[in-house]
């Protein structure tokens, strides 16, 4: 998550006519997921379990996987850092999605 | 490549970091992912421990990160991490008589299929643009250093 993660979905859902929601995930993170609260979105999931404290790729891949699959989740943007470049095509392999790396911008 | 590699029952399967070209750096994630493997990225260095590896990954602003994993594990490894040797007049001869084993999709019982398309690969398009400071010098050249500082990032 980032800012400019979430201000690019926005653009990406109105262009799709798509709710946009936003996660967080991690060990105590209930006032990040505040902070999320005042922006424009649908909804904020907060994805929080002990093991998510410190990061691992295994564990963010289980807890997005089983978020995206319960949400029904159709597109998933994420900010182009080392730690999603770690993960994120895990996560897209684990889902049978594919992940396109450094958008700039979507079309 | 994972249906090639499964067979082999590998401890240890190092991969790249990310081609020079596109950058995608997802192959040796996805294989990891695809052979059930826990894997790491960006790896600086390998140390052989008790039951598994202990290895450095290269984190953003020049940070490092220690993480032990157990064996059979998948590595990206960032380049420049060893020196490149020649190979020996002899390592070439015998390198001949190696074994190569080629696989196709088929005889690996896959469907090649495509999910990706390329559209296009291009430069990124510049445009020019002559911007004139007006004012006193004084003013003037701080407005360019604002420019340079935050529009053109290269102060």
């Amino acid at each position: 998550m980032s800012w400019e993660t979430l201000a690019a979905a926005q653009q990406f859902g109105a262009e799709l006519k798509q709710p946009v929601e936003a996660a967080v995930v991690g060990s105590n993170i209930s006032s990040l997921a505040g902070e999320l609260g005042g922006k424009q979105l649908a909804k904020v999931h907060a994805v929080e379990h002990d093991l998510l404290k410190d990061y691992t790729p295994d564990g963010y891949t289980a807890a997005l996987r089983q978020l995206i699959e319960k949400t029904k989740t159709r597109y998933v943007v994420f900010p182009h850092t080392y730690q999603v470049r770690d993960f994120a095509p895990k996560l897209a392999t684990s889902l049978g999605a594919y992940w396109s790396a450094t958008l700039s911008p979507i079309e | 490549m994972a249906e090639a590699m499964q067979p082999e029952k590998p401890d240890l399967i190092l991969t790249g970091l990310q081609s020079d070209d596109l950058g995608y750096g997802q192959t040796g994630v996805i294989l990891a992912e695809l052979l059930g493997l826990p894997h790491a990225t960006i790896i600086m260095q390998v140390e052989k421990q008790e039951g598994g590896i202990r290895v450095k990954r290269e984190l953003e602003d020049g940070w490092f990160q220690h993480v032990e994993m157990p064996l059979p594990a998948l590595l990206t490894i960032q380049s420049g991490i060893n020196k490149l040797r020649y190979a020996t007049l002899m390592g070439i001869k015998k390198a001949k008589t190696k074994n190569v084993k080629k696989l196709t999709a088929s005889d690996l019982g896959v469907a090649a299929s495509r999910s990706f398309r390329f559209e296009r690969v291009y430069l990124p398009e510049k445009t020019k643009r002559t911007q004139i400071f007006e004012g006193a010098p004084k003013e003037a050249a701080a407005k360019l250093v604002e420019k340079l500082k935050f529009e053109a990032r290269v102060l």
